[in-house]
């Protein structure tokens, strides 16, 4: 039995399929864990076997060790880079759903703007930060950091814009004949319908659309050099830190992981109506 | 009134009396606006007009443009020639009144997010706001309940669709027409995705509520024997472009059970509309 056949049983007889879900679970848990476990012994015995310099090629263990003497650092910059990646993917996501349902309501307009839009999220857009950064610093010189936030809205905003927009036209045509039935006025389409129809799709560019936002300002730190993980990460491959750049990068890693996780919850909440495709069934 | 004096070819009973819904010289080509796209005629010069009351099928071979008749009358498509009214207003008319016409769906579109009662008042919130029907909430929520009962669904008012079979979504789709209490139900092939058993049984209930709510029926079908046996009369369209071929006075005695398809005369009509289907 596979375990969508469990968790359909498990919800028409209760207590009856349960057993089987508990158990597949705990073993897609163990799994993972052991991938990782074995992951890291094989990477700490590689690099303990063949003698690799640990300033280059550092193991799992000079990597844990690198976290601890950087961690001091690590917190001081980690709210800055984190405030920048927030603020800037929130205005990116009010933003976009925000412009999706304008286009969406008016398809004139849509059609018109369809090319730009899928012409800048196909653009590098990383490839503009030192634009970005000297165009905001042209508006004023001691704001640099803004430039970091602006940055989380530039490379996050556009994906998430077209997956509002997937989003909020996804309605099959016998809806849709429902609506015109009943005369329903275009806000009253987004008010019933599209705009819950919309959310698998929104919730989708939510989850890619914080990594880019961390992206975003990583690089935009990275390059303008103003404090915070980015530019602590530049400076210590400078010095050719690799341990302490790859605990680093580890750090970002857990965060942007625990932040879409938390974004999967909410979607599980809030969609009950239908599986989400990223964490498989539960 | 202007449909009254319209001359129907068809009809020749129907002009004395009052004709609820009536198709005045129906044409309609799709694609013609625009250049692009070959136009595709798919009715041409429809005159029906129903009473009152009345229940009435339309049968035709798949792609003759039944849907298209039933959605110019639900005021979804706009006739490229001639008038479609209801109670005598133009349906494309700023006149016309939604709350007069509930259509029942091919497939159910519950919406997921919504239990049963809440998608049932889902057409209530939207004619009420703009200002298509007038009472309180409260009233249609006792209503809905009622409904629900009609088509015996109690218990499952809290329910969200995907907890429902195909047949019980379908009576959800039904109740959500009746809900504002139209005098004209259009149903556009309501039971054709359901099993046979299903479908007998919706076919007997829909005679009961029709019988108890007294309600003027269009209904869409590919099934002859379901047209003959729920039917005060059965139009026939030809294959694209659809023009009306034939229409069939079904004098079989009401009420029908499931008797009623065991009689020779129901097993005469049916037969006789599958002549008919055979010349076209």
């Amino acid at each position: 039995m596979t375990a969508r056949d469990s968790r359909t049983l498990g919800s028409r007889v209760p207590g009856g399929g349960r057993i089987s879900i508990e158990n597949s679970r705990l073993t897609r848990w163990a799994l993972s864990g052991l991938g990782v476990i074995l992951l890291l012994v094989f990477w700490q015995a590689v690099a303990t076997l063949l003698g690799l310099d640990p300033q280059y090629f550092p193991s799992p263990i000079d990597v844990m060790d690198a976290l601890q003497r950087t961690w001091p650092t690590l917190t001081d910059a980690l709210p800055h880079t984190l405030a920048a990646a927030v603020v800037g993917y929130l205005i990116a996501l009010v933003l976009s759903i925000f412009t999706a349902m304008v286009l969406v309501a008016n398809e004139r307009l849509l059609n018109a703007l369809m090319p730009f839009i899928i012409g800048v999220n196909t653009v590098p857009r990383i490839a503009l930060t030192p634009l970005v950064i000297y165009w905001v610093g042209f508006i004023s010189l001691s704001a640099t950091f803004l430039a970091n936030y602006v940055m989380a809205v530039w490379v996050a905003f556009f994906p998430m814009l077209i997956a509002a927009l997937d989003g909020f036209k996804n309605i099959d045509e016998a809806t849709e004949n429902m609506l015109a039935m009943y005369g329903a006025t275009t806000w009253q389409e987004f008010k019933f319908v599209r705009l819950r129809k919309g959310l698998p799709f929104i919730f989708d560019g939510m989850k890619s659309g914080f990594i880019l936002a961390m992206i975003g300002t990583v690089v935009g730190e990275f390059v303008s050099g103003t404090f915070g993980i980015g530019s602590m990460a530049s400076s210590v491959i400078g010095q050719i830190a690799i341990g302490r750049a790859i605990a680093i990068v580890l750090v970002l890693g857990f965060i942007s992981s625990g932040v879409v996780f938390l974004i999967y919850q909410i979607e599980s909440q809030l969609i009950f109506w239908q599986e989400s495709s990223i964490m498989g069934e539960e | 009134m202007s449909n009254q004096t319209t001359g129907s070819s068809q009809g020749t009973n129907a002009a004395s009396r009052e004709s609820l819904i009536s198709f005045n010289s129906v044409d309609k080509i799709y694609g013609r606006d625009s250049a692009a796209e070959e136009s595709v005629a798919a009715l041409e010069d429809v005159n029906l007009d129903i009473e009152r009351g009345e229940f009435v099928s339309v049968v035709g071979p798949s792609g003759c443009g039944k849907s298209t008749l039933l959605h110019m009358a639900a005021g979804i498509l706009e006739s490229t020639n001639g008038t479609v009214e209801i109670n005598g207003i133009a349906v494309q008319s700023d006149e016309h009144q939604r709350n007069e016409v509930g259509l029942v769906f091919q497939h159910p579109v519950a919406l997921e997010w919504r239990t049963v009662r809440k998608n049932l008042l889902l057409p209530v919130q939207i004619l009420k706001e703009n200002g298509e029907i007038e009472g309180d909430m409260d009233h249609y929520r006792e209503r809905a309940d009622d409904l629900i009962s009609l088509v015996g669904l109690e218990g499952f008012e809290s329910s969200y669709p995907n907890e429902l079979s195909g047949g019980m979504q379908q009576r959800v789709t039904l109740t959500q027409a009746l809900i504002y209490n139209p005098s004209v139900l259009l149903m556009d092939e309501p039971f054709g995705s359901l099993d046979a058993m299903t479908k007998g049984e919706l076919n007997l209930e829909l005679l009961r509520i029709w019988n108890e709510t007294e309600k003027t029926i269009l209904f869409i079908t590919h099934d002859l024997d379901e047209a003959v046996f729920l039917s005060d009369r059965v139009v026939v369209l030809s294959p694209r472009p659809g023009q009306i071929v034939d229409e069939i006075e079904i004098d079989l005695e009401r009420p029908r059970s499931e008797d009623t398809r065991g009689t020779e005369r129901f097993v005469e009509l049916a037969t006789e509309l599958r002549q008919h289907f055979k010349r076209l």
